[in-house]
């Protein structure tokens, strides 16, 4: 279903990008709240993602051209990694991606409540909902590997990108540790 | 909800404080059936990882998983009479202890066992030395050696307010040892 796949990149590619707030709830096999945070994202296409984790604490995921960052302030500590990592550390990736190669990876069809994307090689994350509403994606709901869903419900959906990049910036604070995991290092 | 600010100066250990620290314990005793979520970190010399933990107990079984910021699991482990079992990335393992499972894969060797009283604020006073409290008669640090496990130093730097449910319980703790320190931050408490 190339035309699915194609239906979906057209949709993403109507937008420079896309802001809005999350509310995050992971369920374990029986349904029941396991975690819950919030949060705001922030996406430029291409490439470019914030994901900013507000509660339960703060957490902060940048992605640009050249590398994602994950600063944990509860370790005091910045991981670097090269953008293949990227897409696994959030599906949101993918939404931000225009490369044909990356979107090969996965299966994609269209159904009543939006997209369903599958990853066609078997990893930790089994497959993803994404629901819209008009030109709105409303909410994401991803399953692992284990069977365990996570549900983000997104607010305050503005179908375009920041103006300001420095969003996309991260300056590490001083005294932090740095944990690059760059192969080219 | 709000945590209470550790009183910062250490309250030497008073009658009155001790007979606030065994209310206490005494309530924490019975508080063993409980799920916490929050954050681990796990802090070597060598690296730093955290991830986010739920951690489930009860008196027949202690269950931990933990999971990325995305909420994809990473390791998921239970331990009851029988022994314990764990699953990472797909693979099954079993063994005598969850401490055993969790050494052997990654390296960390942490008494999850003792971790199961020391996350709700509980140590037997008799086992414990280097002793703080703060004004409550909440503990706010001690030492404990443990066989196999060597010396441990946990100190809490908060807890939050008793419920009608729940005792006081603590909203972070760090847990020393000469070469791992393991920090939690937990953001919920729920009793069974």
């Amino acid at each position: 279903n190339e035309a699915d796949a194609q239906s979906l990149q057209q949709y993403l590619a109507s937008m420079t990008g896309f802001t809005a707030k999350f509310e995050q709830t992971v369920y374990d096999e029986q349904q029941q709240v396991l975690q819950q945070s919030t949060g705001n994202l922030a996406i430029k296409r291409p490439g470019m993602l914030r994901w900013q984790v507000e509660t339960p604490d703060e957490e902060l995921l940048i992605a640009n051209n050249d590398a994602l960052w994950l600063y944990s302030p509860f370790l005091e500590q910045v991981s670097i990694y090269d953008l293949q990592e990227a897409i696994g550390q959030s599906p949101f990736m993918l939404l931000t991606s225009d490369d044909p190669a990356i979107w090969h990876e996965y299966d994609i069809s269209q159904n009543e409540a939006g997209y369903r994307i599958v990853p066609r090689a078997a990893g930790t994350v089994a497959w993803l909902q994404v629901n819209l509403k008009g030109k709105v994606i409303d909410s994401i709901l991803m399953q692992d590997s284990t069977g365990k869903q996570t549900q983000f419900v997104l607010q305050q959906f503005s179908a375009q990108a920041p103006a300001e990049l420095t969003l996309f910036h991260f300056d590490i604070p001083d005294g932090v540790e740095v944990d690059d995991q760059r192969s080219a290092g | 909800c709000a945590t209470l600010p550790p009183d910062s100066q250490h309250a030497d250990l008073t009658p009155e404080l001790l007979q606030a620290y065994e209310a206490h314990s005494e309530q924490l005793g019975q508080f063993d059936n409980w799920r916490a979520s929050g954050k681990l970190a796990f802090i070597s010399p060598e690296q730093r990882q955290s991830s986010r933990v739920n951690w489930r107990h009860s008196a027949a079984e202690t269950h931990i998983l933990l999971t990325n910021t995305l909420g994809v699991t990473l390791l998921e482990a239970s331990q009851n009479v029988d022994g314990a079992s764990m699953t990472v990335d797909g693979e099954h393992y079993q063994g005598q202890s969850l401490a055993d499972l969790i050494a052997q894969l990654s390296g960390y060797r942490a008494p999850f066992d003792a971790m199961n009283r020391w996350l709700t604020g509980y140590a037997d006073l008799k086992t414990i030395n280097d002793v703080s409290l703060d004004s409550n008669g909440y503990l706010l640090g001690f030492s404990q050696y443990l066989p196999s496990w060597g010396m441990w130093r946990v100190e809490y730097n908060g807890y939050y307010p008793a419920t009608d449910e729940q005792p006081a319980l603590p909203s972070q703790i760090t847990l020393k040892h000469p070469n791992l320190t393991l920090k939690l931050a937990i953001s919920r408490w729920q009793s069974q």
